[in-house]
């Protein structure tokens, strides 16, 4: 029967995993720019000056707060809308620190159709909870645009960057270590002895056990996913940390489920109800009647 | 992985999820119900800055029982599904009822959480099931998010006329 429903499903994913290969393929999607500074302007946006002062800004609230802030400017995310390259720079440059997960990525393209829209906030799981995805909007239309809509660029910027930190300084991070390098996108760029070689193997060797697990494991679908706001993981993490959960919540249920085998009563569920979400800290109750 | 050898719940879980109908469904959440709950929740956000959201699933997809997902899983990825945890202050709390399972969960958000202990939510969630054991799910439901609005009054006072982030209806599933 296992065997059977996994079968279904790696017959019905394979064709699709090929299509969006092909898709993609195809449509030659914008390559996602090396990290190298924390304000990076591949459409001419900023004047050197203006980008060093701005990248000064970022740097110094780094080291005060140790939250890490990136400002990426392009010309153009086409074919893809910009939500879908942002994510992609995002799980590249893995801002923020580790465990922490503060990192903000505000992302502008400059050129793009209004439909795939030219302004982006991309924040990590562990700001989300000040930088909501309403006040993200509220920054991009009522600090930022204004300032570009007279193609005061520097000042939409700075005004951005401004509002963002304003908010991040609400919730209470861990305090910046000593020792700078807190970001591993820094680490990256700074001792990048390793070669892209490996980078790059590693990347593709992380991809090809997500796909793989995708295609054996059921388990990965939407709904048994616990925890919220996923979006600036790397899919290995929460693929790991799902399976390794799942497989502990199993056993618990078993232990649990192994008593009612004969009686009519309720499968051993119970047990592990206060468990599930990943790194989501709300609270609640659960009971059943 | 080798989870169908160590569920012996599953397949009576599936069973179980299979035979639950819509019309069982609308026979304890008549539409009726479904109005007192929604203007309920409307008038307590009047006074409160919370945001409640009910949902009620008459069952989980055949998929999901297969894979083990409990109840609190479930109610989580709603809680992620619905953007109960968009919400300025932080404040959405989402009640949670699976009619196959008959299991409630309440899941609120973080801000809420650090004003209220779990013993609380616990003794709102046995008004519950205490209520639907009897198959009084109209009052029992009415009674709970009546709680749920003086808990939120007493930690979350309203401060004047704000927007209704979340809809108030309650969700048939």
């Amino acid at each position: 029967m296992k065997l059977l429903l996994r079968l279904l499903w790696a017959l019905t994913l394979a064709p699709l995993l090929s299509l969006l290969l092909a898709g993609q393929a195809q449509a030659q999607l914008k390559p996602v720019p090396e990290y190298t500074a924390r304000v990076t302007d591949q459409a001419g946006m900023l004047t050197p000056e203006q980008r060093q002062n701005l990248e000064r800004v970022l740097a110094d609230y780094e080291t005060q707060t140790g939250s890490q802030i990136a400002v990426l400017l392009v010309k153009s995310t086409e074919p893809e809308v910009i939500e879908q390259y942002s994510i992609r720079v995002a799980d590249a440059w893995k801002l923020g620190r580790k465990g922490v997960d503060d990192g903000v990525l505000l992302l502008v393209a400059r050129d793009n159709p209004s439909s795939l829209r030219r302004l982006r906030i991309e924040a990590g799981r562990g700001v989300q909870g000040v930088l909501t995805d309403a006040q993200s909007k509220r920054i991009l239309q009522d600090t930022i645009a204004p300032h570009f809509r007279q193609n005061d660029y520097y000042g939409g910027l700075v005004a951005g960057v401004g509002a963002i930190s304003a908010l991040l300084n609400q919730e209470k991070f861990p305090a910046p270590q000593a020792q700078p390098g807190q970001g591993q996108a820094q680490a990256q760029a700074q001792g990048d002895d390793g070669g892209p070689g490996i980078v790059m193997s590693i990347f593709f060797i992380v991809i090809g056990l997500t796909v793989l697990r995708s295609i054996f494991s059921p388990r990965r679908s939407r709904l048994s996913q616990p925890g919220i706001g996923r979006r600036f993981d790397n899919g290995w993490n929460s693929g790991a940390t799902g399976f390794i959960l799942g497989s502990i919540l199993s056993n618990m249920n078993n232990r649990g489920g192994g008593g009612f085998s004969g009686g009519g009563g309720f499968s051993g569920g119970g047990g592990f109800s206060g468990g599930g979400g990943g790194s989501f800290d709300g609270g609640g109750a659960s009971g059943d009647w | 992985m080798d989870q169908a050898q160590h569920n012996p719940g599953r397949l009576r879980r599936s069973l179980r999820h299979l035979l639950s109908t819509r019309t069982e469904a609308a026979r304890v959440f008549p539409p009726a119900t479904l109005e007192a709950i929604a203007e309920a929740i409307t008038a307590g956000e009047q006074t409160h800055r919370g945001e409640v959201r009910l949902v009620v699933e008459k069952s989980l997809p055949l998929s999901a029982v297969w894979e083990g997902v409990s109840n609190r899983q479930r109610a989580l990825a709603l809680f992620a599904d619905y953007g109960i945890w968009d919400t300025e202050d932080n404040c959405g709390v989402l009640i949670y009822v699976n009619l196959a399972d008959h299991k409630v969960d309440i899941v609120a958000d973080r801000g809420i959480n650090r004003h209220i202990d779990p013993a609380t939510w616990q003794a709102i969630c046995n008004t519950l099931t205490a209520g639907f054991a009897q198959g009084r799910f109209h009052d029992a439901t009415l009674e709970a998010i009546g709680q749920v609005n003086a808990l939120l009054r007493q930690h979350f006072p309203s401060n004047g006329t704000r927007p209704n982030e979340l809809p108030d209806k309650p969700l048939m599933l």
